[in-house]
């Protein structure tokens, strides 16, 4: 059959100019900016969730940029541990200087430094009337309140302060590590620093405070881009390659062993590609194959080749216009449109002539009501996924729907500019089951009769978990090396870390209170160790001059009282000298100033502790052993894990889809009742949302916990089953069979996802088997119900 | 937190600082095989043992020493215990690991002996064993007899790990040491008088369990 040139030419000019302009689009595009792999990019930028609100500020700031190396040389013979150690010093100094020296790292330190912690101990103890002053003064005066309560006449509020005072330095000096702080008791007589010490005592097993780790010596470092950008990436690592270069020339064997976010994030895309490509490329050839498996002239089933590049094309297209950043994510789920595309193809080529000389333009206009029906429906349905909250879902939307109308309209195209667009498919893809008896009836209606059963009673037990983490393949040699780097460091099990946030620094320290005050009388074994004890309240803050006011002649008094306890007043004059100073002083700093100083007195691995400054202020808190349960919300406190799986907030997400996918299924049903009217149009829905069901039932039983993406998935599925039921459905009404397209798209499709269920990524991998077993059970749907029901009576019978 | 951690260190026994040397022989890994080697062998070969303590802390504004009682314990395996019975009870434990301590309520804080400071609590096990081939790199020792016995000064060669805890005196006679200092100055030091030692004590695994790592 020839077509008329003027239609086979115009498809042509048609199809080549959308494919230039696509394919010169992409060529225009900077891939490494326009690709994204940062998991912040999936979730929306005005995001007011407070667990996301803080691990944004935690990669964006310099917490994410954090390099841990540890060093070791090989052991000399008869060489003893202190001299091995000694020589691991020296590599890890000059690997040290090495980093520091390069453009791509911002600050390289021998944790054998003792700088950073000197300073920050000598910034606390010069400001220790202002940092540590007010809380002791609240706590003292809260005992000495409670004390007054039980007895009729208690000493005035400076005597018994002084009392105390004295009392309690005798004490401390009964304690072992009081030899530590003999030089300075004088100063502080107080103990605002011993005690400020005793508390942070949780910390200093955090290996911050450690310079060495077994044979390792340890070094910190932190970059200067983001681990996330390339320029945190790439740089770093050859920055870190030449300072072990550097290491080996101190101490010849050196070895090294780091971790970063960024090595992370490098894997992570560097999988993730390989993924792209292996997922695309297996998903074609699958639905080739099954062409090539059902059609008789293998070759001519390349025709549907242009279909799916022509689907592939438009929603990359459509996708990086519509998105300054697009996530790679959504171009691995993409592939999965190989295996829906190709159903426009199949419905167009694989439908036989009415005659044989049936021009193409009559075939099509046979098929345009249920191929319209089907592709736009989806594309609604898929539409409503824009209002979605999250970009990532917004992102597929738009690629889907956008795929499945450039899919049809390039098959549409294709098939109208070759000449023979007709491809007869093998006998046993049209072959109908046997509608032989009783027996087999009752077979088929005890199949659905199952099916149905696990569709009710399956999707019960139902169990729903999101993972931020589960977006990405995970990396179990890097996340165990990590692990053993940061055992180095002194991260071990058993402990928590929690961050306490605030929108000021105020507000961040009063939750912290809260959240202190929780651990206390939940979990009063815990020991917890913050720097915010290093810094008072708002109130207390505001609190001193009225204190101070209150003390009348605290100095006098406290030097009778150490006199009383035995000790020598005059050593303590460096104390009460501070403390005239304290009392002459003019101003004070604002609290805002306070913070702000405490902070600037945190170098190195001690900046990690608060933040305060742009964005939200937090202090981190540690607590050995771990207290169970999440922190009240009150406490605006979350525990690291919270924030790496953002659980709570992609729960919400995961409603929000549903709730956005129930209204997009809505309006699918709905369009299918307009346009086939209530009878068959319930006929026709209930077939994908009885694959749906059944599906959800067998993951169920099954004990499988789903995620968003099984959701999404879902409702990709009854998308697709939706159209076996339309085109079941109009061969029904001109009483035909189905067609074997319907077969073959159902299996093209389950391979397609079942390949995607093979993904190593485990949201990617839970769609595809989603999408698998749904299209698969609508098939089954599809071909049960006329053998349960009976079968077809002949064509000539009926007329 | 550098206080934190010369806290664990001090608190492993205590103060120091470089006292005036006495006079004594200075023993050297091949003077060490003469006449003290049969001490030094008694010494180090005395295995198990558990002592009462008394620990006068001096300090320079108190007119006072500061006195602790306990009972110290030393086990060849698992290193030095010093139960504290008054004025309040706390166990330190210093062994191989580092530094732990532990208070009445179970809770307990360690510092690894890997790290700067855990590293002059290391320091000093060896010399509670006697074990001089682990000392000589890291300190001078002089030994002298009297009339009262013998005593033994480890100074340290270098202000390093083991030099945060100045010198370190050990007297006694026989084979029972009856005395520590760790001095800084003459108003700045920590002397432990230990009591009637019972030598090749058997610690039971409870006692292990409370007492040490």
């Amino acid at each position: 059959m020839k077509e008329p040139a003027r239609q086979k030419w115009a498809a042509r000019a048609i199809l080549l100019v959308g494919a230039a302009a696509g394919i010169a689009w992409l060529a225009g595009l900077d891939m490494d900016r326009k690709v994204s792999t940062d998991v912040l990019d999936l979730v929306p930028a005005d995001e007011r969730s407070p667990e996301l609100s803080m691990m944004r500020t935690l990669a964006g700031q310099e917490e994410a940029r954090v390099l841990l190396l540890a060093v070791r040389v090989p052991q000399r013979a008869g060489e003893g541990d202190a001299a091995r150690a000694a020589r691991a010093d020296r590599a890890a100094a000059a690997l040290s200087r090495s980093l520091a020296s390069s453009p791509a790292i911002a600050e390289s330190m021998p944790l054998a430094d003792t700088g950073p912690r000197n300073a920050m101990a000598a910034a606390i103890f010069r400001g220790r009337f202002d940092y540590l002053l007010p809380a002791w003064l609240a706590r003292r005066r809260a005992d000495y309140e409670a004390a007054g309560r039980g007895s009729g006449a208690a000493p005035p509020w400076h005597a018994w302060l002084a009392e105390r005072t004295a009392a309690d330095l005798e004490g401390f000096l009964s304690r072992p590590e009081a030899m530590a702080s003999q030089d300075i008791v004088t100063s502080d007589p107080l103990l605002l620093v011993p005690g400020l010490l005793g508390r942070m005592e949780g910390l200093s097993s955090t290996g911050m405070a450690a310079g060495r780790a077994g044979a390792y010596s340890l070094v910190w470092a932190r970059s200067r881009s983001s681990p996330l950008s390339q320029e945190g990436q790439r740089p770093v690592f050859g920055a870190v390659d030449r300072a072990l270069d550097a290491a080996r020339g101190a101490e010849p064997g050196a070895e090294l062993r780091w971790t970063g976010i960024g090595r992370f994030a490098a894997a992570s895309r560097a999988r993730i590609e390989r993924e792209v490509t292996v997922l695309n490329l297996l998903s074609l050839g699958l639905v080739v194959l099954v062409a090539a498996a059902c059609v008789r002239r293998v070759y001519r089933a390349l025709h549907l080749v242009p279909v799916v590049l022509g689907s592939l094309l438009g929603a990359w297209v459509a996708t990086t216009v519509a998105w300054e950043r697009v996530h790679i994510l959504v171009f691995v789920v993409g592939s999965l449109l190989a295996g829906v595309a190709v159903d426009y193809g199949f419905y167009l080529y694989l439908q036989p002539r009415r005659r044989p000389d049936e021009p193409y333009r009559e075939r099509a206009s046979r098929l345009i009501r249920p191929l319209l029906a089907s592709a736009l429906t989806t594309v609604i349905g898929f539409s409503f996924l824009l209002w979605s909250e999250l970009p990532l879902i917004r992102q597929l939307g738009v690629f889907v729907s956008a795929g499945l109308i450039c899919a049809l309209a390039t098959a549409l195209l294709w098939f109208a500019q070759v000449d023979d667009s007709y491809l007869e498919t093998r006998a046993f893809i049209r072959r109908r089951l046997p509608a032989v008896g009783a027996g087999a009836r009752r077979a088929a209606r005890a199949a659905l009769a199952v099916g149905a059963a696990v569709a009710v009673l399956g999707p019960w037990r139902l169990h729903w978990r999101d993972d931020i983490r589960e977006l990405e393949i995970p990396a179990p040699e890097l996340e165990a090396n990590d692990a053993e780097v940061r055992s180095l460091f002194g991260e071990t099990g058993g402990s928590a870390v929690y961050l306490t946030r605030g929108a000021t620094p105020a507000e961040a320290r009063a939750s912290l209170q809260s959240f202190l005050a929780w651990v206390s009388a939940s979990h009063p074994e815990a020991r917890v160790a913050t720097l915010g004890y290093a810094l008072p309240t708002q109130e207390e803050w505001d609190g001193v001059p009225a204190a101070l006011a209150g003390l009348g002649d605290f100095p006098a008094e406290l030097r009778s009282a150490l006199a009383r306890h035995g000790f020598e007043p005059s050593a303590f004059d460096a104390f009460f000298e501070d403390w005239r100073g304290l009392l002459a002083r003019r101003s004070r700093p604002t609290y805002d100033e306070l913070a702000a100083g405490l902070a600037s007195a945190l170098t190195g691995p001690y900046s990690s502790l608060l933040h305060v400054g742009t964005g939200p202020s937090w202090f981190v808190t540690i607590a050995r052993p771990a207290p169970t349960g999440d922190p009240p919300a009150s406490t605006h406190t979350v525990t690291d894990s919270q924030l790496q799986n953002l659980n709570q907030l992609f729960s919400r997400y995961r409603v929000s889809a549903l709730r956005l996918s129930s209204v997009g299924l809505g309006f699918v049903g709905a369009s299918v009742f307009v346009l086939y009217g209530l009878r068959r149009g319930i006929r026709i829905f209930a077939i994908p949302a009885g694959a749906c069901l059944f599906a959800f039932g067998v993951f169920g039983l099954a004990g499988a916990t789903l995620n968003l993406f099984n959701l999404l998935g879902a409702f990709l599925g009854v998308c697709l089953s939706h159209n076996y039921a339309i085109f079941t459905a109009e061969s029904a009404r001109r009483g035909d069979e189905p067609p074997p397209s319907i077969r073959m798209s159902a299996a093209a499709t389950a391979c397609s996802f079942g390949v995607l269920a093979l993904s190593r990524i485990p949201v990617v991998s839970a769609l595809g088997s989603t999408v698998a077993v749904i299209v698969l059970a609508a098939l089954a749907i599809t071909e049960l119900t006329p053998l349960a029901s009976g079968p077809i009576p002949p064509k000539d019978a009926r007329a | 937190m550098s206080p934190l951690r010369h806290l664990a260190a001090a608190a492993a026994l205590a103060a120091a600082v470089h006292a005036a040397p006495v006079a004594g022989d200075i023993l050297t890994p091949e003077a060490a095989a003469g006449e003290w080697r049969p001490l030094i062998a008694a010494l180090a070969s005395k295995g198990a043992l558990q002592a009462d303590f008394t620990e006068s802390r001096f300090f320079p504004f108190r007119r006072e020493a500061m006195v602790l009682r306990g009972v110290l314990r030393i086990s060849p395996e698992r290193g030095l215990s010093l139960q504290y019975t008054f004025p309040e009870s706390e166990i330190l434990v210093a062994d191989a690991e580092g530094l732990l301590l532990r208070d009445d309520r179970g809770r307990s804080r360690s510092i690894s002996a890997s790290s700067r400071e855990g590293g002059a609590i290391a320091s000093l096990l060896p010399i509670m064993r006697f074990d001089l081939p682990a000392l000589f790199p890291a300190f001078v020792v002089r030994a002298r007899r009297g009339a009262e016995g013998w005593q033994f000064e480890f100074t340290p060669r270098e202000s390093g790990d083991a030099g945060s805890l100045g010198t370190i005196t050990v007297c006694g006679s026989g084979a029972d040491v009856r005395h520590l200092e760790f001095r800084r100055s003459a108003s700045q030091r920590v002397e432990i008088d230990v009591g009637e030692t019972r030598a090749g004590a058997a610690f039971t695994p409870a006692e292990l369990a409370r007492f040490f790592r």
